[in-house]
């Protein structure tokens, strides 16, 4: 025996070949199973020296044959295990959610890309269904039409409000050719922690985002998170809080609705705002927002984030698909530079995504640190 | 619907396929057809979840968010897998963003590795094996996990679940070897089987492998848990 022990993961290679056929030719007796059978039919044994060579090794060793053994019956017991049937309550949960989304959009077929269109990477975080957890309360909020009709005001709103508070002239001033309306971008100086991000996403959502309190009642338990004085700093540097009040409704509607009107149907999947019966909710579910922003007189902190497209490309990767953020602040968090996107959540309406993506970071690899504020759960 | 989703999906080569068949139902705006699908598959796909998050409602959610999210998107469904394969694809992807999300989270509560990940109540026949396999897989690399809950426990081929996964197939083959590795010494106290490695001294003048091959005999020598199960989040529920 010169040949040294192969390790557990080579052995369990090695009887993977001897055993992996015959238990992959035994699907589950439901006809959705697995059908297909492995087409690893020529056997790599004779064709790899080094395979040839441990068998041999293994064949002749009390201690590796232990080990091929207990590979074995870690897979016996594995496929052993009883079936465990979705809970009935459960299968009613998805069946209503089912429904509800069903209701609220139809299959995107015809947009054409629809076909070539892989949507499905990445899901976005379910609204729970159950209602009234002690954290997360159930908010009444104002008729659907109004909200939405908030919501196209929010988003020309931030255009036309930009950011007062620093140097960094980010405004968002689409030309009116364009369909994009502004994101609203800015650079708050604060530094995020991981303890407060709620309370100071919501102080500075609420400051610079008119209308967002009552389109995204969950913020309002970050501020009465941050109200009562938990441990979280207050949001600090959230620019011009009375600003807030100026965006003229009327004027800013009306280039909302049409710069909705002008979008073309893009890859977006119809968004909750969808079913509303206004197309100005458009503005925001479909807008895409390239070059909404002027980006090239940023000051403050800024990463790769920086660049529209860079972000448009992020957001894509993190929603899963083109989505208007709500508030983009280049920040800190916990001290590092960061880009802190606060989006509309793409499935659940009144709800908001908040990630965080540190500038050294990497959209596609999803590291990202994401907090989320509820929006009102489904009336009994 | 344009005429180029309709052909895709009926170009797959499995019109009889039901589950086609329903698709097409709810592309054409049968109501009752995906929650159909839904229903043939929900058991399988349950289970993946489950064992995947190890945490009921995580399953559920990323269940739920991935049906939705496959019932808007029914119409990208392009015939070159089978339609449970797709609806598994996104169930896993959607456990996988979970858990690694969750590793992001910055309010969750911190994985507690002492603990076994909280586990469906009576949802096992057999608990003790089940709790302890459960715990077990809990040790191992999201993606691992993934790969032996779907070959070695639910025993789909490994070339389906490489198209679940979107890996090659020789990827499942070496996460699912991983797996076993680690599972071997959590395990091998199950039905009262000995344990291959107690008494199982170092043979004299026959060198092991260097890392990661000795570590992988260690049963102490576990990889870090990435990205961790499901803590008990009483708090949200």
């Amino acid at each position: 025996m010169k040949t040294p022990h192969p390790d557990l993961e080579t052995l369990a290679e090695l009887a993977d070949r001897d055993t992996a056929p015959a238990s992959e030719t035994a699907p589950p007796a439901d006809a959705t199973g697995p059908q297909t059978v492995d087409p690893r039919a020529a056997d790599p044994r004779t064709a790899n020296p080094r395979t040839a060579e441990l068998l041999s090794h293994v064949a002749g060793c009390a201690a590796c044959t232990a080990d091929l053994e207990a590979l074995r019956r870690v897979r016996e017991t594995l496929r052993a295990l009883p079936p465990v049937p979705m809970p009935p309550d459960v299968a009613e949960r998805i069946e209503a959610a089912l429904l509800a989304a069903r209701a609220s959009s139809t299959p995107i077929a015809a947009s054409g890309v629809a076909d070539t269109v892989v949507p499905l990477r990445r899901s976005k975080p379910a609204g729970r269904s159950r209602p009234a957890s002690s954290r997360w309360r159930t908010l009444p909020y104002g008729a659907a039409a109004s909200i939405v009709v908030l919501v196209a005001v929010v988003v020309v709103g931030i255009v036309a409000l930009g950011h007062s508070g620093s140097n960094d002239k980010r405004t968002a001033s689409a030309p009116a050719a364009t369909t994009s309306a502004g994101v609203a971008t800015i650079a708050s100086g604060t530094d995020y922690t991981s303890a407060g991000l709620r309370s100071q996403i919501a102080s500075v959502v609420t400051s610079n985002v008119p209308g967002a309190a009552s389109n995204f009642p969950g913020l309002a338990f970050g501020l009465s998170e941050a109200a009562a004085g938990s441990a979280a700093a207050p949001a600090a540097a959230a620019p011009a809080p009375a600003a807030a009040s100026s965006a003229p409704a009327a004027a800013t509607l009306a280039p909302a609705a049409s710069s909705a009107a002008a979008a073309p149907a893009s890859t977006a999947a119809p968004g909750p705002l969808l079913a509303a019966p206004t197309a100005a909710a458009s503005a925001s579910a479909g807008g895409v927002f390239n070059g909404g922003t002027a980006n090239h007189a940023i000051t403050a902190p800024a990463g790769p984030l920086a660049d529209p497209a860079a972000l448009a490309r992020c957001v894509q990767i993190l929603a899963g698909k083109a989505e208007q953020p709500l508030l983009v602040d280049y920040a800190l968090f916990n001290g590092a530079p960061s880009t802190i996107i606060v989006l509309p959540d793409p499935d659940v309406a009144h709800k908001l995504d908040i990630y965080v993506e540190a500038d050294t970071a990497n959209c596609a690899n999803q590291e990202f640190t994401f907090e989320t504020f509820l929006g009102p759960s489904p009336s009994p | 619907m344009t005429d180029g989703v309709t052909d895709g999906v009926a170009d797959g080569a499995m019109a009889t396929d039901p589950d086609v068949e329903l698709l097409h139902r709810h592309l054409d705006g049968d109501p009752a057809a995906f929650t159909e699908i839904f229903r043939r598959h929900r058991d399988q796909l349950w289970a993946v979840a489950l064992r995947t998050t190890g945490d009921p409602e995580d399953a559920a959610d990323a269940v739920q968010e991935a049906l939705i999210s496959a019932m808007r998107h029914a119409a990208s469904f392009r015939g070159d897998a089978k339609v449970s394969t797709w609806l598994h694809r996104i169930v896993v992807n959607a456990c996988l963003d979970r858990l690694r999300r969750r590793a992001a989270h910055p309010t969750s509560p911190l994985p507690d590795d002492d603990h076994a990940p909280s586990i469906a109540r009576d949802e096992y026949a057999d608990r003790d094996t089940a709790a302890d396999v459960h715990a077990a897989l809990a040790t191992l690399p999201a993606e691992q996990r993934a790969a032996i809950v779907l070959v070695d426990i639910e025993g789909y081929p490994v070339d389906e679940v490489a198209a679940m996964l979107e890996v090659p197939s020789g990827t499942i083959k070496s996460r699912c070897a991983r797996g076993r590795a680690k599972l071997v010494p959590l395990l091998s106290h199950l039905r009262g089987a000995p344990d291959p490695h107690v008494g199982r001294g170092p043979d004299p003048g026959i060198e092991r492998e260097p890392d990661p091959g000795a570590q992988l005999r260690n049963p102490t020598g576990t990889d870090r848990v990435e990205p961790p199960m499901n803590p008990s989040r009483e708090d949200l529920r």
